[in-house]
């Protein structure tokens, strides 16, 4: 554990010196990030403000889920995702071999070297608008806070899930580049209030790719809407996150390099 | 001595399609794709011994670069056997691998945009090599090497031959008692080749 920490010491050390090379890039990184992403709470407020919304949902409670959305993307971006676009890219091109020479995990080196600190704009964004919307819901409870933070953290283990299978599925389908769009698609049901959604989709997005744990099972933990089925989900968040490593390692395996 | 590195019908095959070229073809390759069988090492068997320095050749696409591969651990046997120092590569991969340097002459572990110091430090940290060690090493290396000039400079605007030198140090460090090496002298001046070798 010691070791691993010194290792993501020097992998963020690392991060923060190619951050400060390309100085323009960083902050216009940053900025795309945090406009791209911060448009669909910013969308929602428009369909409200015309009349329409969620049935059941006022506009306060749906920015919420979506700025816990904004939150749990940006960690996942500064944190794990980079697994998904290296792994593609390595593949591709035949470098995976210089990982696999290396004394530690595959998966743990490859998230560890891909640290970003392009997402702390989108953090930032998404915890201004968390703010403004939790100020102007029912002020939780320190129960529901706790509740909030263990679905917020199950969360982006579900997160972690899908870039795994995202990436182990780049050694199969090589150089698709479509596989990032499959990989925001899926994530995106998370952005709304299940309520919307028909039976069997809820049924998959709680179960079987459970996104619904990323944002909208934290933000009804805030705002006092559990049922004791949501914390039944989270058994299969959990083995939707060992299934991810498991393909993931799995698929490692099977590397077959490039021409020499 | 006895040997260190024991090869024992070593094979590795894999799959690969075969389309022609041409819009025509590309165009049939949507829908039609031939599998094609490569052998890409075949029944090799050697053994070397502890202190030997071996060099395998052969013509382009023989199978050397795949060999050491799977020498490293990094790719998997078709068939046959390998036992290096008495590790069986493709299981314990972690602790195996901490006992050997590699270099591949054609990719790169050293991080692009920064120093190679800094990529040196990391192999420090992934390897849990000491302080005192690593300053001492990358002394040494440094000397032998000529690269005090330059390792502080970002990666990207060395020279191959400069990079290659720091590929060197790199696979270095953490003072590995096998070495493998692929390639390991591309862009090298002659008399890094010869600090290389001696």
């Amino acid at each position: 554990m010691k070791k691993h920490m010194k290792i993501y010491k020097e992998c963020i050390k690392v991060a923060f010196a190619a951050a400060s090379t390309y100085r323009l890039n960083f902050i216009l990184n940053c900025t795309i990030m945090l406009l791209g992403d911060i448009i669909f709470p910013l969308i929602t407020v428009l369909i409200y403000g015309s009349g329409a919304g969620f049935q059941g949902w006022t506009v306060y409670e749906v920015l919420l889920i979506q700025s816990i959305f904004t939150m749990s993307t940006a960690i996942a971006d500064m944190t794990f995702h980079g697994v998904m676009w290296v792994t593609m890219d390595m593949v591709r091109n035949g470098n995976m071999e210089m990982v696999l020479i290396l004394p530690v995990d595959t998966m743990f080196i490859l998230m560890a070297r891909t640290f970003s600190f392009e997402g702390i704009g989108l953090f930032l964004g998404g915890f201004i608008i968390f703010i403004v919307a939790v100020l102007n819901v029912s002020i939780p409870s320190i129960i529901l806070w706790l509740q909030f933070l263990t679905f917020f953290i199950i969360g982006i283990f579900v997160m972690m899930g899908i870039a795994l299978i995202m990436a182990a599925i780049s050694f199969k389908w090589v150089g698709n580049s479509r596989i990032p769009e499959i990989f925001s698609s899926i994530r995106s049901f998370g952005k709304y209030p299940q309520s919307i959604f028909p039976k069997a989709i809820v049924f998959i997005t709680s179960i079987i790719i459970p996104v619904a744990m990323i944002s909208y099972y934290p933000a009804a933990a805030l705002l006092g809407r559990v049922n004791s089925g949501m914390f039944i989900m989270i058994l299969p968040c959990f083995l939707f996150l060992i299934f991810g490593i498991y393909l993931y390692r799995h698929m490692v395996r099977l590397y077959q390099g490039v021409g020499g | 001595m006895g040997d260190i590195i024991t090869v024992d019908k070593l094979t590795k095959r894999y799959s690969t399609y075969k389309r022609g070229s041409g819009f025509k073809e590309s165009l049939k390759a949507l829908f039609v794709r031939e599998k094609v069988p490569v052998i890409a090492v075949n029944d090799v068997s050697f053994n070397v011994k502890e202190g030997d320095i071996v060099g395998i050749l052969g013509p382009n696409g023989a199978g050397k670069s795949t060999t050491i591969k799977m020498l490293t651990g990094t790719l998997y046997p078709t068939s046959g056997s390998i036992e290096v120092m008495g590790y069986n590569p493709t299981k314990n991969r972690k602790t195996y691998v901490h006992q050997i340097g590699a270099v591949f002459g054609q990719k790169s572990q050293l991080i692009w945009d920064i120093p190679p110091v800094d990529s040196f430090r990391m192999n420090k940290a992934i390897y849990g090599i000491s302080d005192k060690d690593f300053d001492e090493r990358l002394q040494l290396m440094s000397k032998i090497f000529m690269v005090e000039d330059f390792i502080t400079r970002p990666t990207r605007v060395l020279s191959l031959g400069e990079r290659m030198k720091c590929e060197f140090i790199m696979a270095m460090l953490h003072h590995p008692k096998v070495v493998f090496l692929d390639e390991p002298t591309i862009g090298l001046d002659v008399i890094a080749k010869h600090d290389i070798v001696f």
